[in-house]
């Protein structure tokens, strides 16, 4: 694979200013001080029923914490019913988390995000959400790019998750 | 191993069914207990609770029951497994009440189309000094079906193979039977049906698998008891009558003379009667034409009209005549002194 430095927009756009915008980016991140509290399954550790290959909480096994600077997007709640056709145990979902994140940062951390990790996300002082994520972005469009050139972000999309704290204590 | 034995094991199919009779009316009534729907909803309700719990990693799952759809009835719970908005956690079993219609009536027959009562029980009893039996009787059940859905909510699949498994095992017999206030009812399995949240990439997903139950239940009202009181004296009187075929009747009748004897015979009686006479007397004068077959006995000898008998005599009148008809013998007596 060629790994030489794209040069296709260098007359209007250089890694110079590639770079220059995200570190931009990172400020605003910084002063918006949101973030992402990301663990990861850790596959080697974790067990799985052999035949339908499903784990219960406690035989899931998760990396450190590790807080990811993010604009936080939460989904408008749903009011639901578990059943459905008589409304009957109302309950509320979270809408899902979007957690637009820059790729930079996700090296920098070594934070490799996917389909079924788990985030958290501190909404208040006492309230932390916590999500798994259902949309890891790893195939990236030309939005996530300066102008084409190289992406630069991308964004996670996450579920509720019906896990209480102490699983991710654990 | 069996610890202990069951002594209802030993009885047979009938004695078990007199047993099962007889256990609903074990109380201090001697009347079975009433039967009201929201009975049924409890004993199905908390024989769900007792016997159909799944333990999932050393927990039970928690089992709900909401029968109302009243808000109300919803925010009184005071759910275990929730989370910090107060939402239930998965897994959980909740048993929903559904319709209740007309019910089926198990055998097969029809009802019957008025208020009569029907004797359940006999209990013996002491009333004005006299032993006697009180009946206590109870009107026809009316039946009504109920259907109940129980929902699993879970997000492993291994939760649903308990549950499918438990029930399947519950209902491998056609019915489930369900003691409400004494009285055995069936609970059917209708349906296993899979309602789960799977095809939606971007929502929260588990697994929702629904059993359809009926129960063939049936009402029984307090009001339509009714207790009565057996027939406790009999006074039988009897009035001997000779009229019998297999009898020939001797009678005194009233000709203005002192004693009149009519003999009367049928085709069944003998064809010979005695009669003791209570005083002297000459008899005179029979009804009967001389040339029938008949004749006059008196203490076994051979007589004929006229003929004085003293009293304690015995006569004897006997015939050959043919017995197709009823033969009267009138012979006619006066008092001698």
């Amino acid at each position: 694979m060629n790994l030489a430095p794209l040069n296709n927009n260098n007359k209007f756009f250089s890694e110079n200013e590639y770079n220059y915008y995200v570190s931009q980016a990172r400020e605003h991140l910084a002063s918006l001080d949101t973030k992402i509290i990301f663990y990861k399954v850790n596959k080697a550790k974790s067990q799985i029923d052999d035949l339908y290959g499903e784990a219960y909480e406690e035989e899931v096994t998760l990396d450190g914490a590790i807080e990811i600077p993010a604009i936080i997007k939460i989904d408008a709640s749903e009011n639901k019913a578990y059943v459905s056709d008589k409304s009957i145990l109302r309950f509320e979902e979270y809408g899902n988390l979007t957690a637009s994140v820059l790729i930079q940062d996700l090296e920098f951390y070594n934070a490799n995000i996917v389909y079924g990790d788990y985030i958290a996300y501190r909404f208040s002082e006492t309230q932390v959400l916590y999500f798994q994520v259902a949309n890891d972005s790893q195939k990236l469009s030309s939005k996530n790019t300066f102008l084409g050139y190289k992406p630069y972000w991308k964004t996670i999309t996450c579920t509720p998750v019906n896990k209480g704290e102490e699983f991710f204590r654990a | 191993m069996k610890r202990t034995i069951d002594d209802n094991i030993k009885l047979n199919g009938k004695q078990q069914q007199v047993k099962l009779v007889e256990d609903t009316v074990k109380n201090d009534t001697f009347f079975p207990k009433g039967v009201h729907i929201d009975d049924m909803d409890r004993s199905i309700r908390d024989n769900f609770k007792e016997k159909f719990e799944i333990v999932s990693q050393g927990k039970a799952i928690p089992f709900l029951d909401i029968f109302s759809i009243q808000r109300f009835s919803e925010f009184m719970k005071t759910w275990q497994n929730v989370d910090e908005t107060n939402t239930i956690n998965l897994p959980f079993i909740i048993m929903v009440r559904e319709n209740s219609e007309k019910g089926t009536n198990l055998g097969g027959t029809f009802n019957i189309a008025s208020d009569i009562t029907f004797p359940v029980w006999k209990r013996n009893t002491v009333r004005n000094g006299r032993a006697t039996v009180d009946f206590y009787q109870i009107a026809q059940p009316v039946n009504i079906d109920i259907t109940y859905i129980v929902h699993l909510f879970t997000s492993h699949q291994r939760e649903v193979n308990m549950m499918d498994e438990m029930m399947l095992h519950a209902f491998k017999s056609a019915q489930y039977y369900v003691l409400v206030n004494g009285h055995h009812m069936p609970l059917f399995l209708e349906s296993m049906d899979d309602d789960s949240q799977v095809g939606d990439l971007e929502k929260r997903k588990y697994y929702h698998k629904k059993y359809t139950l009926k129960l063939k239940g049936y009402l029984l009202r307090e009001e339509d008891f009714k207790k009565l009181p057996s027939i406790d004296r009999i006074i039988l009187k009897t009035h001997a009558s000779y009229e019998s075929n297999a009898y020939c009747e001797v009678k005194e009748v009233d000709l203005n003379c002192d004693l009149c004897l009519n003999y009367k015979f049928n085709r069944k009686s003998p064809n010979s009667q005695t009669y003791r006479i209570p005083m002297k007397l000459e008899f005179y004068y029979d009804n009967q034409n001389p040339v029938n077959d008949y004749s006059y006995f008196l203490n076994g000898n051979l007589v004929t009209l006229p003929f004085i008998a003293e009293k304690g005599d015995e006569l004897t009148v006997s015939h050959n005549l043919h017995k197709q008809n009823i033969i009267n013998i009138t012979v006619c007596a006066k008092k001698i002194d």
